[in-house]
C-alpha cells in the first residue's frame, strides 16, 4: 500500500483527526488521489480506538476472516455507478489486509449475486459499498433495517456526481433513514472541486451541518492541453457528433504515448471511434480497448485489467471512465467533442499522468468549429478557477413517494414520525403537511383521496396506525422499479453460443430485424432473434446497418461555460483572437460575420432565414440549455399572443430557433416588448399549457413512480400487457384525470428546474437592455446551422385546428400530386 | 379536407372513417379493431395507478359511428379486450348496455391475440366469435397471414399503425389506414393504445387527423 512507503498528506491527517473527533466532513479536490484512504483510514482508526484489545484477539495468522464472525457492519460506501463498485472494494481491502483486521468488505449492487444476498439479508458485512437504489432495496427488508442499528459511518463516493439529481434524492433519504436507525452515524463525502462545496456539504450532512469540517486536498500535477486543430477550417463541419474527420490526427495523437484514454460524449460515439482507428490501425487489434456502461461487466473488467497493466495502447470511453481508480500507465487523454463543462474536462484530463513525476496531459479533439470556441473558453475558465456548481434537487415528490413505498416494504412507518425524519434532509426541509399528504395518498392510492382508483392498493393502515406494504408480491414489484430512476428499458446481447455481450436500450432493437448487422461492444453483430428481453446474436462481417444509440446522452452546456463562450466571441468581435483554437477558427467567424453578425455580450442577435420548411427566427442569447428551453417557450408564446401562429422550437446551448410556416410578428412583438421581464410568472404557466413542456417532464416521473414497467433485462417472462409509453399515461391522465398528482408534479418540476424563474428572469432583464440587432442573412449561418440540424422540437400553437390540418392536408395533397407527376 | 375517404377493393366499396373504423356498405357492416376494453382495469390489478375513462370512452365512441353509419352489424377485427384481468363487472355492465341499446344489431368478433384470455364472452354481450370471416373475396380476420393468394383481400388490425404528417411545426404522429395492396390494416379505435410507426415505401397510408382522412 503506497501511504506506508510514504508520508501521509496533510489533508489526510486532517481528515483522520476529525474523524476520531467525531466530526461530519466534506473531502474535495480538483483531480488528485488518496481521498479514499483519508476517510478509510480514520473509519478503521475510529474502530481501533473503540476496540483496543482487538490485536490480542486475533488468534491465526492465516489471513481469511470469517464473514459471520467478522464485525458487524459499521460502514456503508455510497458510489454513484456500480462498476466501481468492484474496484472500491478491492482498493478498500488493500488496507484491511495488511493491517489484519476482522472487516468483511462486500459489495451490494444490481450485478452481486443472489446467495450473497441472501446471506447479506442475514448478516452484512463490516464494510458495505453499494449504489444508492440498492441501498434503497436493503431498507425494504425489515432484517436489514434493523442490522443497520450497529452503523458507525457512512462515506458519499464522488458526491458530486449524485447531488443535483434525483438519485442524490433518494440518497438523501435514505442518509435520513440510516441516521433515524442509529443516531451516533456520521457522513463523509468525497467530491471533487465544485463551485458549490458548502451546498454539497449540506446536502450530504443534513441537520448535523454545525459540528462538521471542509477539508481541501490541493492538485498535485501540472495540466497541459492542446487541440487538434483541422487544417482547413473551411471544410471542417459546422456541426456533427462523430467527428471522425480527425481520425487521421487522432491515430497519430495516440501513437505518440504509451497509453491513452479516449473520452467521448456518448455510447454510439464510442462504438464508432473504436471502428474507425481500429480500420485505420489493424495492427492495434488486442491492444485496444471498448469501455462504457452498456458492455457486460466482464469485458469491461478486462480492459481495467489490461489497462492497468500497461498492455493497451489506448481504451475508447464513456463517462464509465470518468470516476474510479486512476490507472497508472495512462500518459494522455483525448476528448473528442465538447466537454459540455469545465470541471468535467478537468476531471478527465485528471485522469492521465498517475506515474512519477507525470503531468496530466489533455488533447481536446472537435467534432466541428465551433467546439474550438468551447475549449478556448473553457481553458481560459480554468485559468480563472471558475468551476460548476451542481445545484441540488428541492422538493422531488416521485422520488419521496417512491421512498414512502419503500419504508412500507422494509416493516412499515408512522406518518407523524417520518414527516419529521424526511424534513431533516435539505430536499425536503420545506415540506408542508399538505405535500406530505399529497404523498401518502399517492403512495396509498394512487390519487387523490377523493379519486377513486378502483382495486388499485399498494399500502394499507393497520390497526396499530402503522403503514404497511398490502403484500408480497407487491412488494417484490416494487423493489424491481426501485432501480429505474435513469434507465430506459434495456435488453440483453446474447451470443447465440453463449456469452453475453451488454446490454442495448429496446427502443434500438425494435428497429431491427432478425439478419440486420449492428455494432455493439466493437463488434459487428447479426441479430438472429429477439426472445425473453434478449437480443439474440451472432459475430458477422460486412456492412453495418446501424448503430445503437442510447437516450439520456444529452449533456447541457453548463451555464458558466456559455458565459464564458459569450465572452470569447465578444473578443472575437472586436477582432481580438487569442490563442490557436480562436485563430483557427477566425475564417468561419468572419463568414458569421459576413453574413449576419458576431453576437457579443452588448446586444442580442437574431437571424431570421426562410427555407423550405418555414420561417426560421434564430435568437442567440448564449445562456445554456436550460435557460433556452424556458425562453424559448416564452418567446414562442408572446409572439403567438399577437397573430394566430404556431411555432416548433428547438434549442442548443447557444441559441433558440422558432419555426413557423407563417412569417411570425417579429418586430411588432419586438415593439410591445418581447424580451421584458414583467408578467413573467403568469406568462410561464400559460406558455407551459401551450408548449407542453410538462409532457417532458412527464417521463421522469412516470418512471419513478412506477408506472412505466422496465423490467429486467434478460428476465423470461416481460409483462407485455402491462407496457404502455409514458406519453400514453400522460394522454390518459389529462383525460380523464386532470387533477392527478403526477400531472401537477410535472408542472411544478417544469416551473422549478426547467423555467427556473430566478435565472429566468435574470435573462431576460439582460436582454431587455441590449440592443437587438436583426439580420437576414442568405441561408442559415454558421451559428445557425447546429440549431437548425438538431431536431429535437417543442411545439406551439395558437391556430385553431381546423386551420392547421387544411394547411396539413393542402400541403399533402401537393406533395402527392408532385409524386403522382413522378410516377 | 375529407371526413371520409371512399376506396374500392375486389369490387367491394369501403368507407375510411375519421374515426378509424371503416364502414362497408354493400354488407352495412362497421368494421372496428383493436378496442382493448378494460386496459385501464389490467394496468391497475398490474399495481399501475390509471384512472378509469378509456373503456368507456371507446364504447361512446362506437354507438356514435353506429348511429352515424346506421350499419346493420358490427365486425371487431380482434383484441375487443386488453387480457385476462380486463373483464371486471363494471365493464361487462356497460359493454351489456351499450349493446342492449343496438338490440337489433348482430355484432361479430374474429378472435385476436388478447381474446385468448377469455374463452366464452358474457352472454349478456350477444357476440358471435368466429376465427376469421369471408365474404366474397375479402377476409376479416385479426391478422393477416405473410402469404396471401392473389384472388383474396384481407382487413385486419393488429398493429395500432400511426404516421407522421406534416413537416415543421405542424408536424404530427398521428393515427392511419394503411393499405398494402392485398390487405388493408385498421387503426385501433378509441383511446390509450399507443401505436407503432410503419415503415413502408409500398403501402399506401391514409392519416386520420381530427375530423379528416387524408388521402389522394
Amino acid at each position: 500500500m503506497k501511504s506506508n512507503q510514504r508520508k501521509p498528506f496533510p489533508f489526510q491527517r486532517q481528515t483522520w483527526k476529525a474523524i476520531l473527533e467525531n466530526q461530519n466532513g466534506i473531502l474535495h479536490s480538483p483531480t488528485g488521489s488518496g481521498k479514499t484512504l483519508a476517510i478509510w483510514l480514520g473509519a478503521m482508526a475510529q474502530w481501533m480506538e473503540q476496540n483496543p484489545g482487538w490485536k490480542e484477539k486475533k488468534s491465526n495468522e492465516k489471513r481469511r476472516v470469517n464473514r459471520n464472525r467478522a464485525e458487524t457492519i459499521r460502514v456503508v460506501w455510497i458510489t454513484p455507478l456500480r462498476a466501481l463498485a468492484a474496484d472500491t472494494v478491492s482498493a478498500l481491502n488493500e488496507p484491511v489486509d495488511s493491517l489484519k483486521l476482522p472487516w468483511t468488505v462486500e459489495r451490494r449492487t444490481s450485478d452481486t449475486s443472489s446467495s450473497l444476498k441472501t446471506k447479506q439479508k442475514n448478516r452484512l458485512p463490516s464494510c458495505l459499498v453499494t449504489t444508492p437504489e440498492s441501498l434503497s432495496v436493503l431498507l425494504s427488508h425489515q432484517k436489514c433495517q434493523q442490522q443497520f442499528s450497529k452503523l458507525q459511518m457512512i462515506v458519499l463516493d464522488e458526491w458530486h456526481e449524485l447531488m443535483g439529481t434525483k438519485r442524490g434524492v433518494q440518497t438523501e433519504l435514505c442518509l435520513a433513514r440510516l441516521r433515524q436507525l442509529c443516531p451516533q452515524i456520521l457522513t463523509w463525502a468525497i467530491s471533487a472541486t465544485i463551485g458549490n462545496v458548502e451546498e454539497a456539504r449540506e446536502t450530504a450532512i443534513g441537520e448535523c451541518c454545525e459540528r462538521s469540517v471542509v477539508v481541501k486536498a490541493p492538485a498535485r500535477r501540472k495540466l497541459s492541453m492542446r487541440s487538434l486543430i483541422p487544417k482547413s477550417i473551411e471544410r471542417f463541419p459546422w456541426a456533427g457528433h462523430m467527428g471522425l474527420k480527425s481520425l487521421e490526427s487522432v491515430i497519430h495523437a495516440i501513437d505518440q504515448k504509451e497509453s491513452s484514454l479516449v473520452f467521448t460524449n456518448t455510447r454510439s460515439q464510442a462504438e464508432k471511434w473504436y471502428s474507425a482507428i481500429l480500420h485505420g490501425k489493424p495492427e492495434w487489434a488486442g491492444k485496444m480497448g471498448l469501455h462504457h456502461g452498456s458492455m457486460d461487466r466482464k469485458k469491461r473488467t478486462w480492459v481495467e485489467r489490461e489497462l492497468d497493466a500497461g498492455n493497451l495502447k489506448c481504451v475508447i470511453c464513456t463517462s464509465s471512465l470518468d470516476l474510479g481508480v486512476d490507472f497508472l500507465p495512462v500518459q494522455q487523454v483525448l476528448q473528442i467533442g465538447s466537454p459540455k463543462g469545465i470541471a468535467r474536462l478537468l476531471q478527465r484530463a485528471g485522469r492521465s499522468g498517475h506515474y512519477p513525476g507525470g503531468k496530466s496531459e489533455l488533447v481536446f479533439v472537435p467534432t466541428h468549429a465551433l467546439e474550438l470556441v468551447e475549449l478556448a473558453a473553457a481553458k481560459k475558465a480554468i485559468r480563472a478557477n471558475q468551476i460548476e456548481s451542481r445545484i441540488p434537487m428541492s422538493g422531488s415528490l416521485d422520488v419521496l413517494a417512491q421512498h414512502v413505498i419503500t419504508l412500507a416494504a422494509g416493516g412499515g412507518f408512522n406518518s407523524d414520525e417520518l414527516f419529521q425524519e424526511v424534513k431533516t434532509t435539505r430536499c425536503f426541509r420545506d415540506l408542508t403537511e399538505n405535500q406530505w399528504q399529497w404523498v401518502l395518498d399517492f403512495a396509498i392510492r394512487g390519487g387523490e383521496s377523493l379519486r377513486a382508483y378502483p382495486d388499485f392498493r399498494r399500502i394499507r393502515k393497520t390497526e396499530g396506525g402503522m403503514f404497511e406494504i398490502v403484500d408480497d408480491r407487491t412488494a417484490r414489484r416494487h423493489r424491481m422499479s426501485i432501480g429505474t430512476i435513469t434507465s430506459d428499458r434495456e435488453v440483453l446481447v446474447k451470443y447465440m453460443k453463449g456469452g453475453k455481450l451488454g446490454t442495448i436500450e429496446e427502443r434500438f432493437v425494435s428497429k431491427l430485424k432478425p439478419g440486420d448487422n449492428f455494432l455493439f461492444a466493437g463488434r459487428t453483430l447479426k441479430l438472429i432473434m429477439m426472445r425473453d428481453m434478449t437480443a439474440w446474436v451472432r459475430r458477422a462481417k460486412g456492412k453495418v446497418a446501424a448503430l445503437p444509440r442510447w437516450m439520456g446522452g444529452r449533456l447541457p452546456l453548463s451555464t458558466e461555460l456559455s458565459e464564458a463562450v459569450r465572452d470569447e466571441l465578444t473578443q472575437a468581435k472586436q477582432g481580438v483572437f487569442y490563442g490557436p483554437e480562436m485563430k483557427s477558427v477566425k475564417p468561419l467567424l468572419m463568414l458569421q460575420a459576413k453574413w449576419s453578425d458576431i453576437p457579443d455580450s452588448d446586444s442580442l442577435l437574431i437571424e431570421q432565414v426562410k427555407t423550405r420548411d418555414g420561417y426560421h427566427t434564430f435568437v442567440y442569447p448564449f445562456e445554456g440549455r436550460l435557460v433556452h428551453e424556458g425562453l424559448a417557450a416564452i418567446l414562442a408564446w408572446r409572439m403567438s399572443q399577437l397573430q394566430p401562429i404556431s411555432f416548433a422550437t428547438t434549442i442548443n446551448d447557444y441559441g433558440i430557433e422558432l419555426l413557423s410556416p407563417t412569417e411570425p410578428p417579429l418586430e411588432k412583438a419586438i415593439d410591445q416588448g418581447l424580451f421584458l421581464a414583467g408578467q413573467l410568472m403568469n406568462q410561464i404557466e400559460k406558455s407551459m399549457n401551450a408548449s407542453e413542456l410538462d409532457r417532458r417532464q412527464f417521463r421522469d416521473i412516470a418512471r419513478v413512480a412506477g408506472l412505466v414497467q422496465s423490467g429486467f433485462p434478460g428476465q423470461a417472462k416481460s409483462s407485455k400487457q402491462l407496457q404502455a409509453s409514458s406519453d400514453m399515461f400522460f394522454d390518459v391522465f389529462r383525460e380523464y384525470d386532470p387533477e392527478n398528482l403526477l400531472l401537477k408534479l410535472a408542472r411544478s418540476e417544469v416551473m422549478e428546474f426547467q423555467l427556473e424563474q430566478v435565472r429566468l428572469a435574470s435573462a431576460l432583464e439582460r436582454l431587455s437592455t441590449t440592443q437587438v440587432n436583426i439580420q437576414f442573412p442568405p441561408k442559415p449561418t454558421p451559428l445557425a446551422f447546429p440549431i437548425l440540424i438538431d431536431r429535437l422540437r417543442m411545439k406551439l400553437s395558437s391556430e385553431k385546428v381546423a386551420d392547421r390540418i387544411a394547411r396539413l392536408t393542402q400541403q399533402y395533397e401537393k406533395e402527392a400530386e408532385r409524386f403522382k407527376g413522378k410516377g | 379536407m375529407n371526413k371520409q375517404i371512399e376506396i374500392e377493393v375486389k369490387q367491394t366499396k369501403l368507407t375510411l372513417r375519421d374515426d378509424g373504423s371503416i364502414f362497408v356498405p354493400a354488407w352495412g357492416a362497421l368494421l372496428v379493431a383493436d378496442l382493448h376494453l378494460g386496459k385501464e382495469r389490467s394496468f391497475r390489478a398490474g399495481g399501475i395507478p390509471v384512472p378509469d375513462g378509456p373503456s368507456a370512452a371507446t364504447l361512446e365512441l362506437l354507438s356514435d359511428a353506429i348511429r352515424r353509419t346506421e350499419c346493420q352489424q358490427v365486425i371487431f377485427l380482434g383484441d375487443l379486450i386488453h387480457d385476462g384481468r380486463s373483464l371486471s363487472p363494471e365493464l361487462i355492465e356497460d359493454f351489456a348496455t351499450m349493446r342492449s341499446c343496438w338490440h337489433a344489431l348482430s355484432m361479430h368478433l374474429v378472435r385476436g391475440n388478447h381474446d385468448r384470455h377469455v374463452s366464452i364472452f358474457p352472454a349478456s354481450w350477444d357476440l358471435q366469435v368466429h376465427q376469421e370471416l369471408e365474404v366474397d373475396s375479402v377476409t376479416l380476420v385479426h391478422a393477416a397471414p405473410e402469404e396471401i393468394a392473389v384472388e383474396r383481400y384481407y382487413l385486419e388490425g393488429h398493429w395500432h399503425p400511426v404516421t407522421i404528417v406534416g413537416r415543421g411545426a405542424d408536424q404530427m404522429r398521428v393515427r392511419c389506414f394503411v393499405d398494402h395492396g392485398n390487405r388493408l390494416t385498421l387503426p385501433a379505435f378509441g383511446p390509450f393504445k399507443g401505436g407503432m410507426k410503419i415503415h413502408t415505401q409500398s403501402a399506401r397510408v391514409y392519416p386520420i387527423l381530427p375530423g379528416a382522412v387524408l388521402g389522394v
